[in-house]
């Protein structure tokens, strides 16, 4: 199963909705949308969101990094 | 459930307001969903009605333990995210202007300490993670703490400082085109000159009887 296959297992999302592609186009995000739908459950359906292996891979690149000029 | 299971539970429904409105909170800045943070949530659920199965105390408190701390885990994730992304912004940032930083220190006097704060911040979360990966939920507040400050630091950055230093920059840039222009024009006019007089020269040395 890819990552995409794991994130949407884990969370059993609901069918796809009987709207407009969101998937490619995220202005296409009108108000009546976000009021049918809850914004956390929008984010999810367009692939905005952020799993614990990204997270920890970009902690991991800011491991080595300094901030200061310095 | 006693009265005071009842109490504490009243507390965890309190830190799941909490976590809800940050989850929320780092959604609409990054734009993106934090899974991890959720992930924590559902295990509330779970542990709260595992809770009110239960009939003796022991193991009530025992879940409600759970449930406080996948809360307190839920809280921690949400801030790290948008620590993240806050750090991620700020590097962004201090990359794309790393060769004005005359300019960013002039716009904005603070902008060594906001960098060592960013530092701090980058530092305390790999520290968390480091030494105490099982454990992270202890330093949701303090992971809070960093937040606040990073996220304002990037705000600022972000909304008023960059305007303000690309129109500095953008300033700076046509003088020091005006300036090279002014250069040459004289360099050109001396060496035309020179040109102009050295022809003189020839011509009235030939004339000369």
């Amino acid at each position: 199963m890819n990552w995409i296959g794991r994130v949407k297992n884990a969370f059993e999302l609901p069918p796809e909705p009987c709207l407009p592609d969101l998937s490619t186009d995220e202005s296409r995000l009108s108000d009546d949308i976000v009021v049918r739908y809850s914004r956390g459950n929008v984010l999810l359906q367009l692939g905005q969101y952020v799993t614990k292996d990204e997270l920890d891979s970009r902690i991991e690149k800011l491991k080595g990094y300094r901030f200061s000029l310095k | 459930m006693t009265p005071a299971q009842k109490q504490r539970l009243r507390l965890i429904v309190a830190l799941f307001d909490k976590a809800e409105l940050v989850l929320r909170e780092i959604g609409d800045l990054s734009g993106k969903i934090t899974v991890p943070s959720i992930n924590e949530l559902r295990y509330v659920g779970y542990h709260i009605a595992k809770a009110i199965c239960h009939d003796d105390d022991d193991s009530i408190d025992n879940e409600l333990d759970r449930a406080e701390s996948h809360c307190q885990r839920a809280i921690y994730d949400a801030y790290e995210s948008g620590l993240v992304f806050s750090l991620e912004s700020i590097q962004n940032f201090r990359d794309a202007y790393l060769e004005h930083s005359d300019i960013v220190l002039l716009t904005i006097p603070d902008y060594i300490t906001m960098l060592e704060q960013a530092d701090a911040a980058s530092a305390d979360i790999q520290r968390y993670r480091e030494e105490h990966e099982k454990n992270r939920k202890r330093f949701y507040e303090d992971c809070a703490k960093h937040y606040k400050t990073i996220e304002a630091i990037y705000k600022k950055l972000k909304n008023s400082a960059e305007p303000l230093i690309r129109a500095q920059i953008i300033k700076k840039n046509s003088e020091d085109r005006r300036q090279t222009q002014r250069y040459i024009s004289t360099v050109a006019i001396a060496i035309l000159a020179i040109v102009v007089a050295g022809l003189i020269g020839f011509i009235t040395i030939k004339l000369m009887p």
